[in-house]
């Protein structure tokens, strides 16, 4: 028992000293700051049809810098990240699903809000 | 049972040169968890099983926007044209500065620094009713403009633009549950700093404040996804 104690202490030592220090959060900070500023940026910046997909993979970029060094996701075992992958896809499966029915409808059948 | 005095003895050496009361953390590791890393992580487990549920409740949400802004493209393009992308880069900066005050918050506490935690956590809160105040004026300007949904709506320039009014709709209720969260997080953030005052939490022990902290950077992560969906599509 107690050697087990020894190894658990060892290994989890480095996750509760600062998860990488503050180095690692200074330098997140600056990667959010730096991708707002890029986003709002090419908002201006007449992109068409790219304009979305862009500002998209940006604030993708911007969560998973959030993920995993603010809410340590980089750190922690498996099984938090699984959780969190299942509730994104969930999600993704349930636009994927709406647009599935709604847009291969019998067009009269599509409701129509103002 | 005769593990518990080992597992003080190392948590101590592990921790030792951070200088806190390896003491004071014990009352608060539950009998039924063999040490305070199986406790945290078990902690760690739960919370992220409520921020789940709640990525799945604004993703409720995120599926009736994706349906309507599909359904009328342009209604969206106008509407979203009436919001401010100025004041939502300054949303979005509080946001983010306060998830780095929040962090740090917690690195302080790490490190056996008490005092400095607790003015970052203060300095977090003040960040949420920033935001607060901000997003109240920009519904203020909304509601004057005749930005209500529904039967309320009386955009003159958007009176053609159908879906205007359903891109408003959506506007309220996501940044109203979002805002929401931003009070709420306040609140819990506001008995964590005085849990933290007190000196409940040590580099051992710190399982309520690191579980504040993830709500903390959810809030600021749905913010994340908000900003440009709603402000930057024209």
């Amino acid at each position: 028992m107690a050697d087990h104690a020894v190894t658990s202490h060892g290994k989890d030592a480095h996750a509760h000293d600062g998860h990488g220090g503050a180095g690692r959060y200074w330098a997140s900070f600056g990667a959010l700051f730096f991708f707002t500023v890029l986003t709002y940026g090419l908002h201006h910046v007449d992109m068409g049809a790219l304009a979305f997909p862009v500002a998209m993979v940006i604030a993708s970029a911007k969560a998973m810098v959030v993920i995993l060094f603010f809410m340590h996701l980089w750190d922690h075992p498996g099984l938090n990240r699984l959780i969190l992958g299942v509730a994104i896809m969930f999600v993704l499966l349930a636009i994927a699903m709406v647009f599935a029915d709604t847009f291969t409808r019998f067009p009269l059948a599509v409701p129509h809000f103002g | 049972m005769s593990a518990e005095p080992a597992t003080v003895t190392n948590e101590s050496k592990a921790h030792g040169e951070h200088g806190e009361h390896a003491g004071g953390a014990e009352r608060f590791l539950q009998h039924h968890f063999q040490d305070h890393d199986v406790q945290a992580q078990a902690a760690r487990l739960g919370m992220w099983l409520f921020l789940a549920t709640e990525i799945l409740l604004f993703g409720g949400l995120f599926v009736g926007y994706a349906l309507f802004r599909a359904t009328y493209p342009e209604g969206f393009h106008a509407a979203s044209h009436h919001l401010s992308a100025e004041f939502g880069l300054v949303d979005t900066f509080i946001l983010i500065t306060s998830s780095m005050t929040m962090a740090m918050a917690i690195y302080a506490v790490q490190k056996g620094k008490k005092n400095q935690a607790v003015v970052l956590l203060l300095i977090t809160i003040a960040f949420g009713f920033g935001f607060l105040l901000v997003h109240g004026y920009e519904y203020y300007e909304d509601i004057m403009a005749g930005a209500l949904p529904g039967k309320y709506f009386h955009v003159p320039e958007l009176a053609d633009k159908h879906g205007a009014s359903m891109f408003f709709t959506l506007y309220f209720l996501m940044t109203g549950l979002h805002s929401l969260h931003v009070l709420i997080g306040a609140g819990v953030l506001a008995v964590l700093t005085y849990y933290t005052w007190r000196g409940d939490y040590t580099a051992e022990y710190l399982n309520p404040l690191e579980n504040g902290g993830l709500y903390w950077h959810l809030i600021d992560l749905i913010w994340i996804f908000l900003y440009p969906l709603l402000y930057l599509i024209a």
